[in-house]
């Protein structure tokens, strides 16, 4: 029973990634694969600052800014320097690999003694205390983007992805738009990396090591699970990735407990994924 | 309204398929006029529109609005002095966005957008008043996604979209082209009303010359990146298919 509170608390945690992994896939139509790198960065930020006795919401601040900086720097990359969107995310997420090790100073840090975001409510029962504040975390997190996306700039930024002819014909700068866009996400990536560096209770430098894959399975899970609630507006469609995100860790969990070698998780990660774009691409042929 | 001088646009410019696409274009076009611009496929039309819209830069020349140089403006800087209606209806609209946030969107085209909820219930009975109006039976389908609709549908939607905002320039590269005839006539109707109950300043290209004929108040023909025939509102109105068909 121990694994399926562990995968339920993991998958709202990884929510926020869903979310980031959500947006940059709309606004690219590619993953952005800085995600490997900025929720890393949201971890080791978090580990830092946290041993260091800085109040967790503060340190919440640090980290959303760290993985803004690393979205805004994949940004600039792809839409100044003209590189391909796909090797401006591995650029950055490469470069952010020594630059973590840098701010960590060892390849693992553990939280041992620090206060930290769980201990801000004041519950008795530990389980509660993190299930709680987990879920509060997300539901506000999903709250702030449904907002934005349904704003003037939102729609503006949903359009970007959708139809660059018209959106650039409607007087939007599609450069800023993605730039905003990409921070944004990662600044939701590393604050996955916030919650989970403090619920496993350690920062490691390769924790983020083929996140993307999974967040990407996620959202498509999500979306292709919860198709009702996709139709249903963008709340709804935010409810679906994290609801995703919750099925994909589950999937994950009870794949271990029936007696997998956990060596074998990203395998089945990368199977999942492609089992879920396959179907999806097989629909689309017998359509055609 | 419009001032175009000397202008050239090369494509590939030094490399063996080097073309010049616009060789010296020189035209004045005045408000409220609609010029109707035919010519052969590749004599360079869509060229002029895109260079005039921002998507291409000219080698050398100047495009001034309303007296304004406009030449080193951006594509979405420019969209503030005019609206465009693409060949291909996927273009001028977000297939994926409901049909309200296409329109919400267009709202703004001159104005930046905020982090502001604008769609209100004002906004929603605006727009299902503005969609009734083109009498397609549409009015209704205001939260659909764009991509749900047909391409005559969605033509005609980006018209109207167009007037969303303050406009005072409109583009229109074939619109039709990708219609069926009935379609066609719908749309090209709405565009010929939208234009002069708004008092716009139009440039249309077409094929069609049977719509040159009908519609605008000046014709032009380009051939090989220069403008090769200019003819003013009476002088069109007595122009006949058959000499207009003897120029290509
Ligand atoms: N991006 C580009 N790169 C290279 N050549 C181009 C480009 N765009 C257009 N051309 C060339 O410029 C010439 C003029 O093209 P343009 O699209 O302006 O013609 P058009 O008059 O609009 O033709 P049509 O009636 O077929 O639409 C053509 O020879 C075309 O091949
Ligand atoms: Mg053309």
């Amino acid at each position: 029973m121990d694994f399926i509170i562990t995968a339920v608390i993991q998958g709202i945690g990884f929510s926020a990634l869903g979310l980031g992994i959500f947006l940059s896939l709309r606004i690219f139509n590619i993953p952005d694969i800085t995600t490997d790198g900025s929720y890393t960065l949201g971890g080791v930020i978090t580990a830092i600052c946290l041993t260091h006795h800085v109040h967790p919401l503060v340190t919440l601040l640090a980290a959303l800014a760290g993985g803004m900086i690393a979205g805004t720097l994949t940004g600039l990359i792809h839409t100044h320097l003209k590189v391909n969107a796909l090797l401006s995310g591995i650029l950055v997420m490469t470069a952010l690999y020594s630059i973590n090790l840098a701010i960590l100073g060892r390849s693992n840090l553990p939280l041992i003694g620090a206060n930290d975001y769980f201990g801000l409510l004041p519950i008795a029962n530990p389980f509660l205390q993190q299930i709680i504040s987990i879920l509060l975390f997300v539901i506000v997190l999903s709250l702030i983007i449904s907002w934005i996306l349904r704003t003037d700039f939102g729609i503006a930024m949903r359009a970007t992805g959708n139809s660059e002819v018209m959106v650039r014909a409607m007087g939007v700068n599609t450069n800023k738009m993605k730039i905003i866009g990409l921070a944004i996400a990662n600044g939701c990536t590393a604050l996955s990396g916030y919650l989970l560096t403090q619920y496993q209770g350690f920062a490691d430098i390769n924790m983020g090591i083929g996140i993307v894959i999974s967040g990407l399975g996620s959202v498509m899970v999500g979306e292709t699970l919860f198709k009702p609630l996709v139709k249903r507006g963008i709340f709804f469609h935010l409810l679906a990735i994290i609801l995703g995100c919750l099925t994909f860790r589950l999937i994950l969990a009870l794949a271990l407990s029936a007696g997998i070698d956990p060596n074998y998780l990203r395998l089945i990660t990368a199977l999942i994924v492609l089992l879920i774009v396959a179907l999806g691409n097989l629909k689309s042929w017998k359509q055609a | 309204m419009i001032e175009i001088n000397n202008l050239h646009l090369t494509f590939n410019k030094g490399e063996a398929n080097e073309v010049n696409v616009l060789r010296g274009i020189n035209l004045e076009i005045k408000a409220q006029e609609f010029v109707v611009l035919v010519g052969a496929n590749g004599s360079g039309k869509s060229s002029l529109l895109n260079a005039l819209a921002g998507t291409v830069t000219p080698d050398k020349g100047t495009i001034k609005i309303e007296g304004k140089d406009i030449t080193h403006l951006k594509e979405y800087e420019r969209s503030k002095f005019l609206s465009r209606i693409f060949q291909n209806p996927l273009q001028g609209t977000a297939p994926d966005l409901s049909i309200l946030d296409n329109f919400r969107l267009a709202s703004l085209r001159t104005q930046s957008k905020h982090l502001h909820i604008g769609i209100n219930q004002n906004f929603k009975d605006l727009v299902r008043e503005k969609i009734r109006t083109l009498n397609l039976g549409l009015e209704d389908k205001w939260q659909q996604p764009m991509g749900t609709l047909s391409g005559g549908q969605r033509q005609a939607l980006t018209l109207l979209m167009a007037t969303m905002d303050d406009c005072k320039i409109m583009f229109l590269d074939e619109p039709t082209a990708a219609l069926d005839p009935k379609s066609s006539a719908i749309v090209m109707e709405k565009a010929n009303e939208i234009i002069s109950t708004n008092h716009l300043t139009a440039l249309l290209i077409t094929h069609q010359l049977k719509d040159a004929l009908k519609y605008g108040n000046r014709i032009l023909m380009m051939e090989e990146g220069v403008i090769s025939k200019d003819i003013h509102s009476e002088e069109k109105s007595f122009l006949k298919m058959e000499e207009l068909f003897g120029w290509f």
